[in-house]
């Protein structure tokens, strides 16, 4: 009976402790950002607020929010997969736009198709395009045993480059001096869910593919497999799993969600492919699923802050002139701190309730 | 997993909370917004845009705002942010944007656009330009005026349409108007950054005899200024005033003080003149000029500056156009 | 005569989710004594130790250290008080020296000099004084296990530990190795350290101790002096029944060839010799046992038989079928079990529950697999009955694998491989870290195995185990088959010799 009763005050007390801690993290993370705005010579008070009031205040603002979120959200998804599977694709960045290139190369130059063809077909080339790029790294990592962190980043500024060379020299419309591809047929554009807004297909694309994610990995076969390999390769090979199929498993999905992320923002947003497509959604991505643990549906969350953040710090710049790089230190604040904070809860709850790994 | 719920708990909780403090209130006088690509704190043409906005803050009776570093993929949430949040005059400083701007603009038909340079325009998007020629016709006078050989110079970055009816056609009416003489060898680079190219062409030049040399080549222009010294011919400055640079070899140079494209559209939109379509400016609006190089005015012949300033008044008076330019050039069988 | 008592914990108590791991643990140790811990698997040993190295924070209870109620938060504070622990798994950088290795993480007396030279004599002194032999400028990397131990001991003493706790430091030993150890920690004991040792192997126990406590369940149930006891007894406290030492084995009949291994060979990348033109061969319904110091091929002959490894040549066939076609999978299909040794790195994923590392072989196949998703509901039932079948002592099913003891983690992969019905299962150390009663429990396993028709390959380095379970023994020395004997004629000292590579020259004699 005491014994019970010490168990269960232990759990609740546990409970509440651990879950204060990223609330409070959070909060000191914003605070430390409020300091350096102050810093700035701003009002830090006034800078929240606009940005508040400006996301919030408006609906299509607040949909600008889902504009970063997609190809956010793909990046994240990118990164946990591969990771959950024991590969380290850190480049997302260049997938994104590998994927990017095909599905804009399919969405310019099929033409005629109905919408529910040409869409899909399109994400379809968006996603072998990124999974190829991913490919080569990972091709070089089984047979070679190249090490992928660094093939992947290589592979990024190839990409790139790649893009925007490709883009200038070949899909440039030969009377305009812009360095832009002609724009995608209209079947191609995601339609809106809301009109006038930035609410489209692409949102209920990227939230349904997270459940997908989070159903493959942990309802699966092959996800087992895939977290199997990435847990301890050795014991997955023992246990007779193919481990090479295994990692072009995850290589191939992880590559294919970055190039989505890049098609999104083709078929969602700028409609045609330019050089400077993402503001370095692949290195935000894997913040965001570090954050959340490279959990997918902790990786909606968590990407949804980081592109609300994105928002924000747009916001902040035009209504009180927080300077951007102000903006990208409070997410860095905020990343690291809510991070450090999960290794925080995990040990005190090591120490209270048990959990050493 | 309990610690995702979290994290929605966490950041809904404070956006809340924030929201419900949250007593922001918008003022009422004109609010205009600039948003350049580049952050303000480079050099050149960002600068200049962001001076012009300064002035304009200093001179007017409005309230301003910017955005710095805006790339092709966030243009348009930057302009809906800013037309969302009641801007009455959205400034794009970047040609390559317009667009996105004509999109987003039909969003917003009660709101002005401008954009600084460009092609295409609508009924409220402003196309905001210098002439291309005002200033290229005075460079081109000064060479003409300053030759011996009678040869000059004329570098230009790209090939185009552009460059044959304006840029080069303003340079040779310049030259000839002062110097019939003149002999005008133009040469495209096909570059706004190779340096090294840029230098081999400008050698090239001088080897042919010319002069005087003006570029228009952006970063190359230094280079050739650099040819220029060594070789002891005078160069033309362009965009700035480059005299600081080389004393003893900038004779003159054509500036474009594009802050005045910035300032210019804002002072349209508080006389209520500023229309979508294209709208020019020139040396009367401050937007392009020619100045001297102080230390070099002895080395002027006789009567140069009055002529080249006769030459100015008559372009701001509108008795030069650059269509009466190009008809007099073919007239007189002179390529341009 | 009264003994000092150094260390006392009072009422101790450490609860896990759904397990007392320690419950109410009062203990007395006495200065300059070495002190055994027994108790099976899951009795809360390692929590108890981890509790008093700062690892663990106790629910309940007080420390008295020396004298004085201490609280200690961290390994910094034990070791500040003369507590040192040495890890089964250890904590050394194997590319730094012996020296390095000890100094590392030792503030130096004048920072930021470190004083190499004096440091050096320092620890050379220390060794001297207990009497341990070491050479401080090898890399650890290049020294074995035992020695590598030694290290630690030497590098816990030089902090200044007086209480140094060793958890089952024997189970990564040689039978050597281990002796060698005893003779250390016996001239630790002269110069007044106090030790507490945890091990599962009674015989050690008996050997070392002066004193040993008995854990069942998380609580004591007594303390006795070596003098006094027995293994019976201790047996009995620890399991609360008899423990038959004897193993009772039907008579071998052996059915047809289930595996057969043809002048097999294999080189490693560097072009050393691992596997020597071993031929062996078992047929189902007997046991044949591979005895050998460890690291003399078993592992690589193992995970040849499995296809884990590529042989340079010869043959190897499993129900009479060659295998070098099949895929390790496929000979898992065919009814192959293998049970690697190292567990932790082989054998589960820790990281993983209980019941995820139940599928790990299956989780593909009906009815694990349903449609295209896992079958939860089904993989739970199924994980619930063998976690019954096999006694693993766990709160649930959807325990981490990593919480368990070590000898539940050994159940969960026996479980899991047993399970399957083998026709030939390869177990290499099948009891390292169990208990008596858990050892007892997988040696029946094996031999109800045998007695429905498996063929076992069983590996140990237990030369008590091979002896009692086999019904013929081979025995390997560097990757080369030294003979073959019938563990009911063959002696010790002959296997031992054989192990050491001298070749059976009763068998040579028969070739010949
Ligand atoms: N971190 C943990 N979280 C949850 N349960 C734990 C944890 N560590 C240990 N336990 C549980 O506490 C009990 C005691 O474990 P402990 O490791 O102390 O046993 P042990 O006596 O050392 O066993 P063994 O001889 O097998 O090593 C076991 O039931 C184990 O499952
Ligand atoms: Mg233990």
């Amino acid at each position: 009976m005491e014994d019970g009763s010490i168990r269960i005050k232990q759990e609740r007390y546990n409970k509440v402790f651990i879950t204060i801690i990223p609330f409070g993290a959070f909060f000191i993370a914003l605070f430390l950002g409020a300091v350096l705005i102050f810093l700035a010579g701003i009002n830090p008070w006034e800078a929240y607020n606009y940005m508040l009031y400006s996301i919030f205040g408006n609906l299509r603002l607040f949909s600008e929010v889902f504009t970063h979120f997609v190809p956010l959200i793909f990046c994240a998804l990118s990164f946990a997969v591969a990771f959950k599977g024991g590969f380290f694709n850190v480049g997302q960045e260049g997938q994104l736009y590998f994927g990017a290139l095909t599905g804009a190369l399919v969405g310019i130059y099929i033409q005629g198709l109905p919408a529910f063809i040409h869409i899909p077909l399109a994400l379809l080339a968006g996603f072998i395009g990124g999974a190829f790029w991913c490919w080569i790294a990972g091709i070089l990592k089984i047979k070679l045993g190249a090490d992928e962190i660094l093939n992947t980043i290589m592979l990024s500024y190839l990409s790139i480059l790649l893009i925007n060379f490709i883009v200038m020299y070949f899909l440039k419309p030969a009377n305009s001096y812009i360095s832009q591809s002609e724009k995608i047929a209209r079947s191609a554009y995601f339609p809106k869910i809301i009109p006038n807004t930035q609410i489209n297909l692409g949102v209920i694309l990227a939230l349904l593919i997270a459940i997908i994610v989070y159903i493959f990995l942990f309802r699966s076969p092959a996800g087992y497999e895939v977290r199997a390999i990435g847990e301890n390769l050795e014991a997955a090979n023992h246990a007779g799993i193919n481990i090479i199929k295994g990692t072009m498993t995850v290589i191939i999905i992880s590559g294919g969600l970055s190039g989505l992320a890049g098609t999104s923002i083709v078929m969602g947003t700028q409609y045609r492919l330019i050089p400077a497509l993402s503001p370095g959604y692949g290195f935000e991505g894997i913040g965001a699923a570090v954050m959340a643990r490279n959990n997918p549906l902790g990786i909606i969350l968590t990407t949804f802050l980081f592109a609300f953040l994105r928002v924000g710090a747009g916001a902040m710049q035009r209504g009180v002139g927080v300077p951007l790089p102000i903006s990208w230190a409070i997410e860095g604040i905020i990343m690291i701190l809510v991070t450090a904070s999960e290794y925080l809860s995990n040990k005190i709850s090591a120490n209270l309730i048990g959990g050493r790994a | 997993m309990g610690k995702n719920k979290l994290f929605s708990g966490v950041f809904i909780l404070a956006f809340v909370l924030l929201i419900g403090f949250s007593t922001f209130a918008l003022a009422e006088p004109l609010k205009v917004a600039v948003i350049f690509p580049q952050p303000i704190t480079s050099e050149g043409w960002t600068k200049s845009g962001y001076d012009g906005l300064m002035k304009a803050k200093e001179d007017f009776d409005i309230e301003i705002s910017y955005q710095e570093n805006v790339s092709a993929g966030e243009i348009k949430e930057a302009l809906r942010g800013y037309a969302a949040e009641g801007y009455d005059l959205i400034i794009v400083h970047e040609m390559d944007y317009i667009e996105p701007t004509i999109e987003v603009a039909e969003e917003y038909p009660d709101i002005m656009f401008a954009v600084i340079y460009g092609y295409e325009s609508a009924d409220n998007v402003a196309v905001v330009s210098g002439t291309n020629w005002e200033a290229n016709c005075l460079a081109g006078a000064v060479a003409g005026l300053m030759t011996k050989t009678n040869k000059v110079g004329f570098m230009i970055s790209h090939d185009s349409p552009i460059a044959h009816e304006f840029l080069n056609a303003a340079f040779i009416y310049g030259a000839r108007k002062i110097n019939p003489e003149v002999e005008v060898i133009t040469t495209f680079v096909g570059s706004w950054d190779d340096t090294v190219k840029g230098k081999e062409l400008a050698k090239a030049l001088v080897k042919e005899g010319v002069d005087v040399i003006y570029s228009q080549c952006g970063v190359i222009n230094r280079a050739v200024l650099q040819v220029c010294e060594e070789s002891g011919i005078w160069a033309i400055g362009a965009v700035e005033d480059m005299s600081y640079l080389a004393p003893q070899t900038v004779i003159a140079s054509a500036i474009a003080p594009t802050e005045y494209l910035v300032y210019g559209a804002i002072k349209d939109m508080i006389n209520g003149t500023l229309k979508g379509g294209n709208v020019i400016k020139g040396i009367k609006d401050g937007a392009e000029d020619i100045v001297f190089n102080p230390s070099l005015k002895d080395k002027l012949p006789e009567n140069g500056e009055e002529k080249i300033m006769e030459l100015r008044q008559e372009i701001i008076e509108g008795n030069i156009t650059i269509e009466q330019i190009r008809e007099e050039l073919t007239k007189q069988n002179v390529k341009f | 005569m009264v003994q000092e008592i150094i260390l006392s914990l009072k009422e101790i108590t450490k609860i896990f989710p759904g397990v007392i791991a320690n419950d109410h643990i009062s203990l007395d140790i006495f200065k300059g004594e070495i002190h055994s811990l027994l108790g099976e698997n899951g009795a809360g040993k390692t929590t108890l130790m981890n509790i008093l190295y700062g690892l663990y924070k106790p629910d309940k209870g007080e420390i008295i250290f020396k004298g004085e109620e201490v609280k200690i938060h961290s390994p910094r504070d034990a070791i500040n008080l003369g507590i040192g622990m040495i890890h089964q798994r250890f904590m050394l950088i194997p590319r730094f020296t012996v020296f390095e290795n000890i100094i590392l993480g030792q503030p130096s007396e004048k920072p930021p000099l470190l004083e190499k030279e004096k440091l050096h004599e320092k620890i050379l002194r220390v060794a001297e004084r207990f009497n341990i032999k070491l050479d401080l400028d090898v890399p650890v990397e290049n020294l074995s296990v035992g020695t590598q131990q030694k290290v630690e001991i030497l590098k816990a003493l030089y902090q200044g530990a007086d209480l140094l706790i060793l958890d089952e430091p024997t189970s990564v030993l040689t039978p050597q190795e281990a002796q060698n150890l005893f003779k250390d920690l016996l001239a630790l004991k002269e110069q007044g350290c106090t030790i507490i040792f945890i091990s599962h192997k009674l015989k050690e126990v008996m050997q070392i101790s002066d004193r040993i406590t008995v854990l069942r369940d998380g609580k004591v149930v007594g303390t006795k002096k070596k003098l006094e006891t027995n293994f019976q007894e201790l047996s009995k406290l620890m399991v609360g029944r008899e423990i038959s030492f004897t193993i009772k084995k039907k008579d071998v009949q052996p059915g047809r060839e289930v595996l057969c291994l043809e002048d097999i060979s294999m080189k490693n990348k560097k072009g050393l010799r691992l596997l020597k033109n071993i031929s062996l061969s078992a047929r189902s319904g007997e046991i044949l046992g591979i005895a050998g110091v460890d690291g003399n091929g078993q592992r690589e002959l193992a995970d040849a038989i499995c296809r884990l490894q590529k042989i340079d040549s010869g043959n190897i066939k499993m129900l009479g079928q060659e295998v070098s076609s099949s895929s390790p999978r496929r000979l898992y299909e065919q009814g192959l079990s293998y049970i690697p040794a190292d567990r932790k790195r082989y054998g589960l994923i820790l990281n993983f529950t209980i019941a995820e590392n139940l599928i790990l072989k299956d989780y593909y196949l009906p009815p694990f697999k349903r449609g295209l998703f896992l079958n939860v509901p089904y993989i739970n039932d199924y994980s619930k009955k063998i976690i019954v079948a096999y006694d693993i002592k766990t709160p649930s099913h959807l325990v981490q694998a990593s919480k368990l003891s070590g000898g539940n983690q050994q159940k969960v992969v026996l479980g899991r491989e047993l399970s399957k019905c083998p026709k030939l299962l390869i177990v290499m150390e099948p009891t390292q870290g169990l208990d008596v009663g858990a050892c007892e429990f997988v040696h029946n396993k094996l031999l109800d195995e045998r007695d429905k028709g498996v063929a076992i390959l069983l590996f140990s380095t237990d030369l008590d185990e091979i002896m009692s379970l086999s019904d013929r023994i081979a025995v390997i020395y560097e990757g080369e088959i030294m003979g073959e004997v019938d563990p009911r004629k063959a002696d010790v000292g002959e296997i031992g010799l054989m192990m050491a590579g001298v070749k059976y020259l009763e068998k040579e004699v028969v070739d010949g």
